[in-house]
C-alpha cells in the first residue's frame, strides 16, 4: 500500500453523496490511501465544483435530492472535456440488473453496490484513476 | 537482440538438418553409437539455445527429445522406426518455429499447446515399464497442496498476479546427499524449469559446524512454484523422480486481473449502448480515460497507449465502436495484467545469413594484403615520373603494374564470387528424408544415392534448385521406379536405384537425376503428342526416339493418363524446364526403355558475371559465352574440307564440323578473308566450329536474360552492354547449332 500512497498523490476524487457519514468514510479511506478528496452533497453542487476544478474520478451515489446521480451523469456527459469525460464510479444500494443498466445508460464507467468494502473500493478507485497496483 | 536471433535461426536450421541426417542414418544403422551420440549433442544444443533465446515451448520439446535419445544411448530403449518418425516430426516442428520466428519475431500462438502434445507423443516412445523405470515414480501427490506451497504463494506472489488460466505446480525436491556424485545438478533443474515463479532453497538438516562440513555432500531442500502442467513437471524431473514430489496447485485466480477485466468490459458495454448524441463524446472520452487508467494501473502501458489512441480516433469520427474494438483487442491479447509481449525484431527474408568457410575469407584477406602492396608500387612510379624518367621506361613500368592489378582484381573477384558458392549438399541433403517419406506411400523401397555433394554452385542457384529437383525426383519415384514385383518380373534387382549426382561442368555444374526404372517409351510419347495435337502423325513418325522424348518438356504434355497423388499436381516437366531456365540453366532427358531415365540439369556456376568473347559477323558483333568455347583458331581456307553437304576441319586428329554463323543467323554472307576464323565450341550436339569473320575481345560481363519484347527471341541467351553503350546479343550456342 505504500507504493500506492506515493503515486496516488496527484489523483483527485470528488465524492458526490447526500449522506455525510458515507462522505466521511470515503474521504478518510481515500485520503489515507493518498488521494486528494473533495465532496459534494448532490448533483447541483457537484457541477459547481467541477466548473472550477478538474477531477480524476467521480464517485456518484444514485439516490440524492435535487439532482440524482443518473440525471447528474447524463447532464455531465453532454459537457465538453475534460469535465464531460471524467470517469465516474456509481454506487447504490440497488443491485438489480436494471439499476446497472440505468447507470450505464447515464454514462457511468463502473457500478458498485453499497456497502462497498474498503479494499474493493480502493482497488476500483486505483484502477479507474490509473494508480499502479 | 537481432543478431542473437539471427545467429539462433541460422544455428537452429543447421542443427535441425544435422539431426535429420543423423535420424535417417540411424534408421539404416540403429546401433551406430557415434550417430546416437551426435544426435544427443544436437538435441542438447537445440534445447540450450532455446533456453538462451527464451522459448520455453521449444525448450520443453527438445528436453523430452533429449531424454528419449539419452535413453537410447544408454541402451534402455531401442532405436525404433517409431522413434525416428516422432523425432523427425519434432525436427519439423522446430523448423516451423524457426520460420515463424523469422517471419513474425514470435512463436505461433499455439506453440504451448503444440509443444505439450508433441512432448506427450514423444513420450509414448517410452514403453510403459520403461516409463516406470525412467521416472513416473515421481510422486504425483493428489492430496491438497501442502502448507508450504500456500505460504510461498502468499510470500512470493503477492502483487504479481499469476495468469488464472495456467496450471500451477508446487515442487518439492530433496536431493540425495550424494547428488553431486550421481551427476545431478539440483539447482540446474530449476534453472531450466519453464514458468518458474518462486524458489526457496534451505538446508535439509541444520548445517554442521564449519570444521565438520562436507562440501561434497548435498544438503539442500528445494521448494518451487512453477506455471506448468503437472505432466510437464513430471517429465522435467524424471531422472530424479524418487526425490521429487509434485503437487497441483489451484492458481490463485488473480482477483486484480478480474477487476481490471471487469472495468475494461464495462467500458466496452458502455460504448455499445445507444446514447443521446450530445452525450456521445463525454461517454467515449470517459470510457477511454477509464480503460486507459485501468490498463496503466495494471502495468500495461502499451495497452493503455493503444486505448488512448483509439479513443482520440473514436472522438474524431464520433464512433464509439472504434474504441470498443480497441478495448476488446487489448483484452483479447492475453491477460490484461501482462504487458503486451514485445515482439522480437523480425528479419527480412532478404538478409538471411550466409555461413562461409573461414578458408574463403582468408583468401580474400590475403588478396586485400597484396592489393595494398600493389598500390604502394604506384606511389613508387609516381615518384619516378616526378623525377622525370624516360617515358618508355615509365610506360613499361606502368604496364607491369597494370598487369599485377589486373591479376589481383580478377583473383579478388573470383574469391568474392566464391563466397557465394555453396556445396550442392545443401540441396541434396533434403532428399533422403523426402524420398523416405514418398517411398513410405509407394512401397517401392527405393535406394537413394547422393554423389558429388561437395560440388559448389552459386547461392542463388542452390536456393532455387530445390523445386525443380523435387519435381524430377517425384516423377522418378512415381513413374520411373517400378514396384519390387514388377522389377523381379523384369529380371532386375528388387530395389530401384535413384541417384542424385553433381558434377563440375566447365564453368558450371551438371546435376543428374538417374533412375534404373522402366524408362520412357518414345512410342507412347509420340502417340500422346499426336493426341494432344502437338504434332501430326507423319511428323511424329519421323521423330527420332531422342527427339520424341523432348516433348516431355512441352507445356501441357503428361505421359501419365491418371493424375497420381504425388506428381500429378498439374506441374509437369514443362514447369521444371521453366524453373531451370530461369536459373540460366538447361534441362535434357535421356531414357532407355526398361533400363531407366536420366535427367540432366546444366546449371551456370555463377549467376553474376559471365565471361564472353565477342565475334564479328558482317557488320554485327555477337557474344559467345566463354564456358562453351574450347578454342578459337585461324586456319587457311584450304584446311577446311568438304564432307558430304557440310564442311569440317581436322584439329589434332579430330574432325570438327564447321557451321557458318552468318548462315545460322540469316545474315548476308561476306567475302572470305585471308584466313578462316573459327570458334570451336562444345555443345549438346558435340564439338563444333563456328565460322565468323573476326574475333573481338574477351570480357567479363553482367549478362541480363532476355525479357520484354526480346523474351521470345531464339538463338540468344541474353544481352550485355558494351563499353561504348551498345547492346551486345549473347548467343545461345546450343540453339544456334540445332
Amino acid at each position: 500500500m505504500h507504493e500506492q500512497r506515493a503515486t496516488a498523490a496527484v489523483a483527485s476524487v470528488l465524492v458526490i453523496d447526500d449522506a455525510s457519514l458515507v462522505r466521511l468514510y470515503y474521504r478518510q479511506l481515500l485520503e489515507e490511501a493518498g488521494y486528494k478528496v473533495d465532496e459534494a452533497l448532490n448533483g447541483v453542487e457537484a457541477f459547481e465544483k467541477i466548473a472550477v476544478q478538474d477531477f480524476d474520478l467521480l464517485i456518484v451515489d444514485i439516490n440524492m435530492p435535487k439532482m440524482d446521480g443518473l440525471a447528474f451523469l447524463t447532464a455531465l456527459r453532454a459537457q465538453p472535456a475534460p469535465a464531460g469525460t471524467t470517469p465516474a464510479l456509481m454506487t447504490s444500494t440497488e443491485d438489480r440488473d436494471r439499476d446497472f443498466e440505468a447507470a450505464r445508460n447515464a454514462g457511468a464507467n463502473f457500478y458498485l453496490v453499497k456497502p462497498v468494502a474498503d479494499e474493493l473500493l480502493l482497488r476500483h478507485v486505483a484502477a479507474m484513476t490509473g494508480v499502479r497496483q | 537482440m537481432k543478431e542473437l536471433l539471427e545467429q539462433f535461426l541460422a544455428e537452429t536450421r543447421e542443427l535441425a538438418q544435422r539431426a535429420t541426417d543423423d535420424l535417417l542414418l540411424l534408421e539404416a544403422q540403429p546401433d551406430n553409437g557415434a550417430v546416437i551420440d551426435g544426435l544427443f549433442r544436437t538435441f542438447h544444443t537445440l534445447k540450450g539455445s532455446a533456453d538462451i533465446i527464451g522459448l520455453p515451448p521449444m525448450s520443453l520439446v527438445m528436453h523430452v527429445g533429449e531424454d528419449v535419445v539419452s535413453a537410447i544411448r544408454d541402451g534402455a530403449l531401442p532405436c525404433s522406426p517409431a522413434f525416428v518418425d516422432q523425432a523427425l516430426k519434432l525436427i519439423d516442428l522446430v523448423n516451423d518455429w524457426a520460420d515463424a520466428l523469422e517471419a513474425h519475431g514470435v512463436l505461433p500462438a499455439d506453440a504451448d499447446q503444440v509443444a505439450a502434445s508433441t512432448a506427450s507423443s514423444l513420450r509414448t516412445v517410452f514403453p510403459s515399464e520403461q516409463e516406470a523405470k525412467a521416472g513416473s515414480s515421481v510422486s504425483v501427490a493428489e492430496d491438497d497442496a501442502p502448507d508450504w506451497a500456500e505460504a510461498m504463494l502468499e510470500v512470493h506472489c503477492q502483487g504479481h498476479d499469476l495468469p488464472g488460466d495456467r496450471d500451477l505446480v508446487a515442487i518439492a525436491y530433496d536431493p540425495l546427499s550424494n547428488a553431486y556424485f550421481s551427476g545431478d545438478d539440483p539447482l540446474d533443474f530449476f534453472r531450466r524449469l519453464a514458468g518458474l515463479v518462486a524458489l526457496d532453497v534451505a538446508p535439509q538438516r541444520p548445517w554442521p559446524a564449519a570444521t565438520e562440513l562436507d562440501p561434497f555432500e548435498c544438503n539442500l531442500s528445494i521448494r518451487a512454484l512453477a506455471l506448468q502442467s503437472k505432466e510437464d513437471a513430471l517429465a522435467h524431473f524424471r531422472s530424479v523422480g524418487d526425490q521429487v514430489r509434485i503437487y497441483s496447485l489451484k492458481s490463485p485466480k488473480g482477483e486484480k486481473t478480474d477487476l481490471i477485466a471487469a472495468v475494461l468490459g464495462e467500458q466496452r458495454r458502455l460504448l455499445l449502448v445507444d446514447a443521446a448524441p450530445d452525450a456521445l463524446l463525454g461517454r467515449i472520452g470517459s470510457a477511454a480515460r477509464t480503460a486507459a487508467n485501468a490498463l496503466r494501473s495494471a502495468g500495461n502501458q502499451l495497452g493503455a497507449d493503444a486505448v488512448e489512441k483509439a479513443g482520440v480516433q473514436a472522438l474524431v469520427v464520433r464512433d464509439a465502436g472504434l474504441l470498443a474494438e480497441a478495448i476488446e483487442t487489448v483484452m483479447g491479447g492475453g491477460s490484461a495484467q501482462a504487458p503486451v509481449p514485445q515482439a522480437l525484431p523480425s528479419i527480412a527474408q532478404g538478409d538471411r545469413m550466409l555461413r562461409i568457410e573461414a578458408a574463403k575469407v582468408d583468401i580474400i584477406a590475403d588478396l586485400a594484403g597484396e592489393l595494398v602492396i600493389a598500390r604502394n608500387g604506384f606511389a613508387h612510379l609516381v615518384r619516378h615520373a616526378e623525377a622525370g624518367v624516360d617515358l618508355a621506361d615509365l610506360t613499361h613500368a606502368l604496364r607491369r603494374q597494370y598487369a599485377t592489378f589486373d591479376r589481383l582484381t580478377a583473383a579478388m573477384h573470383s574469391a568474392a564470387m566464391q563466397l557465394r558458392m555453396l556445396p550442392l549438399k545443401q540441396v541434396f541433403r533434403r532428399f533422403p528424408r523426402l524420398v523416405r517419406e514418398i517411398d513410405q506411400e509407394l512401397g517401392k523401397d527405393v535406394e537413394l544415392k547422393l554423389v558429388g555433394e561437395e560440388v559448389e554452385a552459386d547461392k542463388a542457384v542452390i536456393e532455387k534448385l530445390y523445386e525443380p529437383l523435387l519435381h524430377i525426383v517425384r516423377n522418378a519415384l512415381d513413374h520411373g521406379c517400378e514396384t519390387p514385383s514388377e522389377r523381379r518380373a523384369a529380371g532386375k534387382s528388387a530395389r530401384p536405384q535413384l541417384t542424385l549426382r553433381a558434377l563440375r561442368d566447365g564453368n558450371g555444374v551438371r546435376v543428374e537425376i538417374e533412375d534404373d526404372g522402366r524408362g520412357v517409351d518414345p512410342a507412347v510419347v509420340r502417340r500422346i503428342a499426336v493426341a494432344r495435337g502437338l504434332l501430326d502423325k507423319e511428323a511424329a513418325a519421323q521423330l527420332s526416339s531422342e527427339e520424341a522424348l523432348q516433348f516431355l518438356f512441352v507445356p501441357g504434355f503428361s505421359t501419365v493418363s491418371q493424375v497420381s497423388k504425388l506428381s500429378g499436381r498439374g506441374v509437369g516437366m514443362d514447369a521444371v524446364r521453366a524453373g531451370v531456365e530461369e536459373l540460366g540453366g538447361r534441362i535434357s532427358l535421356s531414357s532407355e526403355l526398361g533400363l531407366g531415365t536420366k535427367v540432366c540439369l546444366h546449371l551456370p556456376g555463377s549467376l553474376l558475371m559471365t565471361g564472353i568473347m565477342t565475334v564479328v559477323v558482317g557488320e554485327e558483333q555477337f557474344g559467345i559465352p566463354l564456358d562453351v568455347i574450347v578454342e578459337s583458331i585461324r586456319a587457311a581456307h584450304a584446311r577446311i574440307v568438304p564432307i558430304r553437304q557440310g564442311r569440317a576441319i581436322v584439329l589434332r586428329d579430330r574432325t570438327v564440323p564447321i557451321i557458318r554463323l552468318s548462315d545460322r543467323l540469316s545474315l548476308p554472307q561476306t567475302p572470305p578473308g585471308r584466313d578462316a576464323h573459327i570458334v570451336v565450341v562444345s555443345t549438346d550436339s558435340g564439338v563444333l566450329g563456328l565460322e565468323v569473320d573476326a574475333f573481338g575481345s574477351r570480357m567479363e560481363t553482367m549478362m541480363k536474360p532476355l525479357d520484354g519484347l526480346l523474351a521470345g527471341m531464339e538463338n540468344y541467351v541474353g544481352t550485355t552492354l558494351l563499353g561504348d553503350g551498345r547492346v551486345l546479343l549473347v548467343l545461345d550456342v546450343n540453339e544456334v547449332v540445332r
